[in-house]
């Protein structure tokens, strides 16, 4: 089958569903292809509250964060969507191929937008060695489980990583009857969300192992326990400390990876430090009428973000197309004491208000000043009295500040 | 009564089974495991040795050459992929250049067809990743890849295609002899038999020890842990890479699958219980380490799995294909460690050869070599796949994202010819949840069509079989329909 549109959204999970409604808004034909059974992607099984807060201002469950974006999407005519159906391929001359129970799919577009998410990091990323019986997971997965299909995959759960996702398992499988033994967690710090850690574990009582992990699995069949181990401060185990801990379940919330092989195929540059595509700040990556929102551009704490970033991608793709985004220079920005930084590129000329830069730090400091310089002149400071890793620093920069400089960094100073 | 029980769902046991179905005979292959290729089958280094290494004249060297040369017909008669990548032992220095030298004598004398030393250069030229510390590599361009699980699989199904009765599940407890025939007394039942062919792998030994205790033939166990990088790092080598050998086998290899993948490994540990498949800290780092002699590019940030398999080494050295004197009409074929996957198919034919031997055995005029199979969604052209779609649309439904296997194809697998029950048994027949995500996204869609095709509760659905249950039970308040 064939079908023509002008733009082609990749996945329809909250990034997708909020460029579509940005591109469809402007008269655009749109078509959003989905791999699963219903548009919302991760969210549909978030049943938890504290979605919305930012863009909403009001507190929702991630199912229906979901649905206001999708009632949205469902006004526009000129919005298709496909569900279970799978790209198996992206041309560079923005064709795409797709397959679902029709038939073999030949889509045509004039520009694409990659909202791929994540997916999570497995034990065989993390070498965990052992045995390899049933009863590990990732906390998705188990989040699905539970959530959507109605199962308790484990009675006697340990949970290695403090990411968001683990955390929330760690209260849902203990309302569900389950035993949660509790975190462990390799760094001196947690990895998810304050609130999290103060609603999910301190509320129930579920202990979090900093600086621990685990080193070995046992169960020939099931998951009959594991070991964990302290870390020293380069973060190998000390094996001599090691402890068996009693369980039939390991879940594993130990990080997401921006799901981007798609796009690697037509040899879109990755930055190594987001797991995403480098993007300026129209979203549009270092490949014309390729464009990336939401988490397969970079690992976001919070949804609001990723449809924020949703909507900035629709507008630049209806642009690109209307060929109102011309692109004279492009210059890259830099970090100095910083983890990551997104936009990795300014191009010029900057035809938005201003520009949004997502950034994130290393280690927990206090007392911190993010400074926005051109060379070595400060342009603009913020005042920061905690920074975590596990939350997004965002700032908005007027383009106007912007708009001749030359060497733009991004540094964090004591 | 049946002519021949066949001990053991290995590679091995299932192409002995083939084999011996080209005849009229009537077969049974017993396997204790829920699935079959479930011992050194499926966790190896999937390599067709081209057959420098064994020493002449031994058991292993006349079957590895043999076997070598037969496996393209073989996995082209089972829709089995196969590819002839070629071979490098690598030197890096003028002492390992003596074992290069030595190796390749053997070669000659084990007749394989072809073999080179080569220098630096010219195998940086083909090998651009590869350590510039290189000084030689004997070079054997016969030496393949396959899908030694796959291949087990197919082989079984072609025997059964035949006529072959194959019981899943079933564990051998007991061989007594009566007068011209064996009763096989299993965990589930009793059979009469003419013959007996023992290919039970890793406890090979202990089903000679079911006939005599104080035979002395004991198997070894040998463990062996390996990586697996993300097809992203395809390419990286081009033919598999082994540093010259060691008393303790082959040492560390590098190899391309032919998924697509790269599997490095495997490390060597004699181990003392045979069921130990874990992977230890120890054998990753040793992995690293010398696979690092290779080359400091590898890219270790890619793997998307870690495993190990145990070789079924013995005390006897060489391969024990044997008839034990007071056992007539038993034929052992164990202690196949490496150069197992390579020797199987000439070590089938031996078995044959061994039954011709005793009877006229005359052919099965309606068996079939080949097996019908369409290829794998993931291989499949795209006006191939259209067609498959609109004859049933499940062919067009991926259910796992990572290695595209269509919904069609995890149905086959379960209502194959040797039925997929876990989710590991559709692993190994389709790929899916062997990609990088290792079955985050679609393990659950699998355990429905299980659930559903084999019409038992989701509860009840295992990875690999006995206790190995993926859910514990339903919520507490089950939404219900």
């Amino acid at each position: 089958m064939k079908k023509e549109v002008d733009i082609v959204i990749i996945g329809g999970g909250p990034a997708g569903l909020s460029a579509g409604i940005s591109a469809g808004k402007k008269g655009k034909k749109v078509l959003i292809i989905e791999r699963n059974e219903e548009l919302g992607g991760i969210l549909n099984q978030c049943i938890h509250p504290g979605f919305g807060l930012l863009y909403f201002k009001e507190e929702l469950t991630g199912p229906e964060y979901a649905q206001r974006w999708i009632k949205e999407l469902e006004k526009l005519n000129n919005v298709e969507y496909l569900l279970e159906t799978m790209v198996l391929e992206v041309k560079e001359n923005q064709e795409i191929i797709a397959t679902n129970r029709e038939g073999i799919w030949e889509i045509k577009g004039k520009a694409i937008i990659f909202s791929t998410g994540c997916r999570e990091r497995t034990r065989g990323n993390l070498q965990i060695p052992g045995e390899r019986p049933a009863g590990i997971y990732t906390a998705g997965t188990a989040q699905r489980l539970v959530n959507i299909e109605g199962y308790l995959p484990g009675e006697k759960v340990l949970i290695l990583g403090s990411g968001d996702i683990g955390l929330i398992m760690a209260r849902r499988l203990l309302w569900e009857g389950a035993e949660v033994i509790g975190v462990v967690e390799k760094l001196p710090y947690p990895g998810g969300l304050t609130r999290n850690l103060v609603q999910c574990l301190e509320d129930y009582n579920i202990p979090l192992y900093l600086k621990h992990t685990v080193i070995e699995i046992k169960g020939k069949e099931r998951v009959e326990g594991v070991y964990i181990a302290p870390v020293d401060e380069q973060g190998n185990p000390i094996l001599e400390e090691k402890k068996f801990i009693e369980c039939d379940t390991l879940l594993l919330s130990v990080g997401l990876i921006p799901e981007n092989d798609l796009l690697e195929t037509i040899n879109i540059p990755i930055d190594p430090k987001t797991g995403g595509p480098y993007v300026d700040q129209n979203l549009l990556t270092l490949k014309d009428g390729f464009f990336v929102c939401g988490n397969s551009l970079l690992v976001n704490d919070l949804v609001d973000y990723v449809s924020i970033q949703g909507l900035l991608a629709g507008e630049s793709a209806v642009k690109y197309i209307d060929n109102i985004l011309p692109i004279d220079k492009r210059i890259p920005v830099e970090i100095e004491n910083l983890r990551l930084v997104v936009p990795q590129y300014i191009s010029f000329p900057i035809t938005t208000e201003k520009i949004t830069f997502y950034l994130r730090i290393r280690e927990p400091q206090k007392n911190v000043k993010l400074i926005l310089k051109d060379q070595d002149k400060k342009i603009k400071e913020w005042r920061y009295l905690i920074v975590k890793p596990a939350e997004m620093i965002v700032v908005n920069v007027d383009s106007e500040f912007l708009k001749r400089i030359e060497k733009p960094i991004f540094s964090l100073e004591g | 009564m049946v002519d021949v029980i066949i001990i053991g769902g290995g590679i091995i046991g299932a192409l002995v089974a083939r084999e011996l179905s080209f005849y009229r005979l009537s077969l049974l292959l017993l396997e204790k495991e829920e699935d079959v290729a479930m011992g050194a089958t499926k966790a190896n280094s999937a390599i067709v040795h081209a057959g420098y290494d064994p020493i002449p004249g031994t058991l292993k060297a006349k079957t590895n050459v043999e076997g070598n040369k037969l496996y393209e017909s073989l996995c082209e008669e089972l829709k089995v992929p196969f590819e002839r990548i070629g071979a490098y032992v690598l030197a890096f220095n003028e002492e390992e250049l003596k074992i290069l030298e030595n190796l390749k004598e053997r070669g000659i004398k084990n007749g394989v067809p072809e073999i080179y030393i080569l220098k630096r250069e010219e195998i940086l030229e083909k090998e651009k990743n590869l350590s510039k510390n290189i000084k030689y590599a004997l070079y054997a361009p016969t030496s393949g890849i396959t899908n030694p699980f796959l291949l087990t699989i197919h082989a079984l199904e072609n025997a059964v295609e035949n006529g072959a009765r194959i019981n899943l599940g079933e564990e051998v407890l007991k061989i007594e002899k009566e007068e011209g025939f064996y009763k096989v007394i299993t965990n589930k039942g009793e059979y009469l038999t003419k013959y007996i062919i023992n290919c039970a792998g890793i406890n090979s030994d202990r089903i000679i020890k079911l006939l005599d205790p104080d035979y002395p033939f004991e198997i070894t166990p040998r463990k062996g842990e390996y990586f697996v990088l993300d097809k992203k790092a395809k390419g990286f080598v081009k033919s598999t890479i082994f540093h010259v050998p060691t008393e303790k086998g082959k040492g560390i290899l590098l190899t391309p699958t032919v998924d697509g993948n790269i599997l490095v490994g495997p490390t060597a540990e004699n181990i003392n219980d045979r069921e130990d498949k874990s992977t230890t800290l120890s054998g990753f780092l040793e992995i690293k380490k010398k696979a690092e002699l290779f080359s400091d590019k590898i890219p270790f940030h890619l793997v998307i799995n870690t495993f190990s398999g145990i070789r079924a080494s013995s005390t006897y050295k060489d391969f024990f294909v044997q008839e034990i004197p007071e056992f007539k009409n038993i034929l052992h074929i164990a202690g196949i460690d490496s150069p197992g996957l390579t020797s199987a198919p000439s070590l089938a034919l031996m078995a044959v050869e061994w039954i011709k031997n005793k009877e006229n055995i005359t052919p099965n005029k309606r068996a079939k070599r080949s097996l019908e199979k369409i290829k794998p969604f993931n291989n499949l052209s795209n006006e191939e796949r259209e067609k498959l779609i609109k004859e049933d649309p499940r062919w067009g439904h991926i259910v796992c994202r990572c290695e595209y296997v269509s919904e069609r194809e995890i149905i086959d697998a379960i209502t194959s010819k040797i039925p997929a029950k876990t989710l590991e048994a559709i692993k190994k027949r389709t790929r899916a949840g062997m990609g990088r995500c290792q079955g985050a996204f679609c393990s659950y869609y699998i355990m429905k069509i299980l659930s559903k095709e084999l019409n038992i509760p989701l509860t009840q659905i295992t990875y690999k079989g006995k206790n190995s249950y993926m859910l514990k039970r339903e919520n507490k308040e089950r939404w219900k329909e």
